[in-house]
């Protein structure tokens, strides 16, 4: 008894050590195949939606005021979320501004809501109903609920529908090119 | 001697498993800058999910593990036992063909008591023995989004019985499984498979669907390779509704209705069939039962929501030696808001209504036979971050009163430190309880030991009977966990746990508390009985191990190791008290290695490769050491095709590496050995 009990436990150790040797040696990711993080490719894809919506004239005073990024909620990517800081969009400086749950909304051009608020979805969109801001979020149901711009997952890829009424009735204008990229467009 | 030369190779190789852990990264990379592609490029960037997944996980300070949809239809699990056997630190046998002992860092068999099952926030387990029926936990996988494993004390938030472990089943929203599904197949084993689910959309809000399905399965085989007789079938059906009303609340309402009839084997005591004493039973049992579940959701304002959940479940099982009705109603208030500027507080009000009743037998008996008792709980637990996206504290605790013993306070600490956006560590220390089962009060079991003891005058004939105890009290637990997570790169991510349990006041029997019930010798036999008590208390310490792997786009490894020791002191003169068979009743090591591959979008290619150590039953009979289950090797593969993209075919081998094995011991009464045999089937899924 005692004997087959040491073979499997060696038996096992050789075959953890090769498993992880074997996960070591594997053929490291070819550099043409693109493999990144969720959240990179929606950082970029704020970045793209500053470019392409058309805020009200009242909104930027003039050119160096920021155009301000909030990430609303916890965030596991608040260094990623960085990278966007020194860029520009409209010929005004993106700024990122992390806000917790609760925090105001005040001086936000875009939220992007992350996926932990979606309990408090319909008092956040209440919470800037009208007013010239861009939402944006991955939340299941956002752009159905009211929100402007929402990721949808497809095939291993991140796509978007958009919800032209909401948008609208805040005073965006989302540019045809965006429109037209979109998997589903809400209209009234 | 022996046990201690060994514990010291053993930490030898898990340091060097550690080291290995620590020094994982390879293929680390920093994080990528797609900011100057354009939109048309974005829309065809490939996102990986091991680190979303992974990522979901990096925030919770305890031992979670999380089987998503995909995951189980690739495994070719056909039920949720089977499919939680991939889960580190979960221990799953099947001890007939409609059995299963499922446990978490120790203490398995048929009765094990100190996991909570929760199907959609609904408790699962039976109030009669404080165990599950997994057979009649049946859900329509394809359904499922997802199924939570938490390993360890998860008291504080779930309540009582959530001692090692919670088993959390979460199905998917009703409009996440819209249009028609059919799965129909067959095979060796898996006799009849079939199930058919409708999703609608009845409003712009509001989905729905109904589902209903069929499982015929094949009875195992015994030793000598003759038909175990323990074939059995399901027939299941449900629905759930999801809406979202106009102020922004959100409601849900879902029910099941099953039927069931299974066969078994049992092996009674009998005083009146010597010399062996013992009556064989070929039974064939039914089970049935319903649930109804209402949740209701309601955002409060932007830091505060509110939740009230209801459910009714009503579940009647008729056997041999007893038949049993359970209905419980069980509501539940529960409050999440936020406090300043880093307290997250989560609070909540529980009540549970169980009545009950037995058909009692010569072999077990339940005094009174009808019972109506009732649970109440409160609990908070604070979140503070107490540096942003860095460092958090949870503090929490759960104040129970159960008609049995009383309050129980069952609190938790619980800290987590963000190294970096790719790694976090926590820890954590936590009491939980498991209260007293019906059975534990005021049940009577008959044990298959009957003995012939000879006297100057005649043979007298002596029934050991275990039986409850109305001072029986609540077992404890005191856990100290540690573990650590890494996400290296979005290929790879790796999680290790850590912990010690400390035991106190466990379930034992004493024979030497044994009293001779006199008024029994009219019958022709003497009772013994034997009380149960609270004299266990031991440690148990291990680990769980588990690597998700993408090596390419298509192709994912994922591997799960454990690792337990467990010692449990016994009173001297209980049944046990070489304490050998109390602390294996689950493997020191179990290992589950899982290949997914796709060589082509259309076809997968899956293999799924598992090793459990020895371990023995939970029940004693006949010397220690008769009822050791054999350590093994097992392989799963999965073969499927879509030949269209709405069109699975699929076949499935199970157990392919040997004949037949056994994977433990169906417990009371069912004394006999039953293996589980190798076995194919096929499937088709049509969506349209």
């Amino acid at each position: 008894m005692r004997d087959r009990f040491e073979s499997g436990r060696h038996g096992i150790r050789r075959i953890l050590v090769t498993a992880l040797a074997l996960m070591c040696t594997a053929p490291a990711p070819r550099a043409d195949v693109r493999d990144v993080r969720e959240a990179e490719v929606v950082i970029a894809y704020l970045y793209n939606f500053s470019k392409f919506v058309t805020w009200p004239t009242t909104t930027f005073p003039s050119a160096d005021t920021s155009l301000n990024l909030c990430v609303y909620g916890r965030t596991s990517s608040a260094d990623a979320f960085k990278t966007l800081d020194a860029k520009s969009a409209q010929g005004h400086p993106v700024r990122v501004e992390p806000r917790s749950r609760g925090d105001t909304l005040h001086g936000c051009h875009i939220v992007y809501a992350s996926e932990s608020e979606q309990a408090y979805l319909t008092p956040l969109l209440r919470a800037v109903d009208r007013r010239p801001v861009l939402t944006v979020s991955e939340i299941p149901g956002f752009v159905a609920a009211g929100g402007m711009i929402g990721f949808v997952r497809a095939d291993n890829r991140l796509r978007f529908e958009i919800n032209t009424t909401s948008a609208e009735a805040a005073g965006l204008t989302i540019s045809s090119q965006l429109l037209r990229l979109a998997i589903h467009v809400l209209r009234d | 001697m022996m046990g201690m030369q060994s514990d010291r190779r053993i930490h030898k190789h898990w340091t060097a498993l550690l080291v290995l852990a620590a020094t994982w990264p390879c293929t680390s990379r920093a994080a990528t800058d797609l900011t100057d592609l354009s939109l048309e490029d974005l829309l065809d960037v490939k996102v990986t999910s091991v680190g979303k997944k992974a990522q979901a996980l990096a925030d919770a300070a305890a031992a979670v593990y999380v089987i998503g949809n995909d995951e189980i239809r690739r495994s070719g699990a056909t039920s949720v036992p089977e499919a939680l056997r991939m889960v580190p630190g979960i221990t799953v046998k099947r001890l007939d063909a409609n059995k299963w002992s499922v446990s978490a860092r120790g203490f398995g068999g048929r009765l094990s008591n100190k996991l909570l099952v929760l199907i959609d926030g609904r408790t699962v387990y039976s109030p009669t023995f404080s165990g599950v029926y997994w057979e009649q936990q049946d859900v329509m996988l394809e359904d499922i989004d997802r199924i939570e494993v938490i390993r360890g004390p998860g008291a504080t938030l779930w309540g009582a019985n959530a001692v090692n472990g919670v088993i959390n089943i979460i199905s998917k929203p009703a409009a996440a499984t819209q249009g028609t599904l059919v799965v129909a197949g067959g095979g060796t084993e898996e006799r009849v498979i079939g199930a058919a689910r409708q999703g609608v959309q009845l409003s712009p809000e509001t989905f729905a669907r109904a589902y209903v399905k069929y499982n015929d399965r094949d009875s195992l085989v015994t030793p000598s390779g003759l038909d175990g007789r323990d074939s059995w079938d399901i027939m299941q059906g449900g629905f759930r509704l999801d809406s979202r009303l106009a102020g922004g609340d959100r409601l849900t309402f879902q029910g099941d209705l099953y039927r069931s009839s299974l066969g078994q084997q049992l092996l009674v005591p009998d005083p009146f069939a010597p010399p062996s004493f013992v009556a064989a039973v070929d039974d064939d049992l039914s089970a049935s039962g319903w649930n109804l579940l209402g949740r209701w959701d309601r955002a409060l304002s932007l830091t505060s929501d509110i939740s009230l959940k209801l459910f009714y479940d009503h579940s009647e099982r008729h056997e041999y030696y007893a038949g049993q009705r359970n209905d419980i109603v069980d509501l539940e208030f529960q409050q999440r808001t936020r406090l300043g500027d880093s307290h997250d507080l989560v609070w909540g009000l529980g009540y549970r209504g169980i009545d009950d009743r037995f058909e009692i037998s010569r072999l077990i008996t339940v005094d009174p036979i009808a019972e109506n008792r009732s649970l109440w709980n409160a609990f908070v637990q604070d979140d503070i971050e107490l540096l942003r996206d860095r460092l958090r504290l949870t503090l929490g605790t759960k104040v129970e009163h159960n008609d049995y013993t009383g309050f129980e306070i069952q609190p938790n600490i619980r800290l987590l430190w963000k190294v970096s956006e790719q790694a976090s560590l926590w820890g954590a220390v936590s009491r939980a309880v498991r209260t007293p089962s019906r059975v534990e009060r005021s049940g009577t079991s008959t044990l298959t030991s009957v003995q012939s003891i000879s006297t100057p005058l005649s043979t007298l004939l002596l029934v050991p009977e275990v039986t409850g105890a109305e001072d029986f009290d609540a077992e404890a637990l005191t856990a100290y966990e540690l573990g650590f997570r890494t996400t290296p790169s979005p290929r790879l991510s790796a999680d290790l746990a850590l912990f010690v349990n400390d035991y106190d006041s466990l379930r034992t029997v004493d024979t030497s508390d044994a009293e001779l019930v006199w008024e029994t010798l009219s019958n022709g036999y003497l009772v013994s009985a034997l009380p149960i008590s609270n004299q266990g208390r031991g440690q148990s310490y291990g680990l769980e191990f588990a690597l998700d792997y993408r090596v390419r786009d298509d192709w994912t490894l994922a591997l799960a190791y454990s690792y337990l020791e467990l010692d449990i002191q016994v009173p001297k003169n209980g049944q046990d008290p070489e304490n050998d068979i109390l602390a294996r009743t689950d493997p020191r090591q179990q290992l589950s290695l899982r290949s997914q591959l796709s060589p082509r979008p259309d076809l997968d290619i899956d293999a799924w490769l598992r090793y459990v150590d020895q371990s023995d039953s939970s029940f004693v009979f006949g010397a220690p050491g008769d009822s050791v289950i054999p350590s093994y090797w097992e392989l799963d593969l999965r073969l499927a095709w879509r030949p269209r993209p709405k069109l699975e075919l699929s076949i499935v081998g199970q157990n392919l590496l040997h004949d037949s094995h056994q994977e433990g011991y169906q417990d009371i009464y069912g004394l006999t050995q039953f293996a589980v045999q190798r076995g194919v089937y096929g499937l088709i899924r049509i969506a349209f």
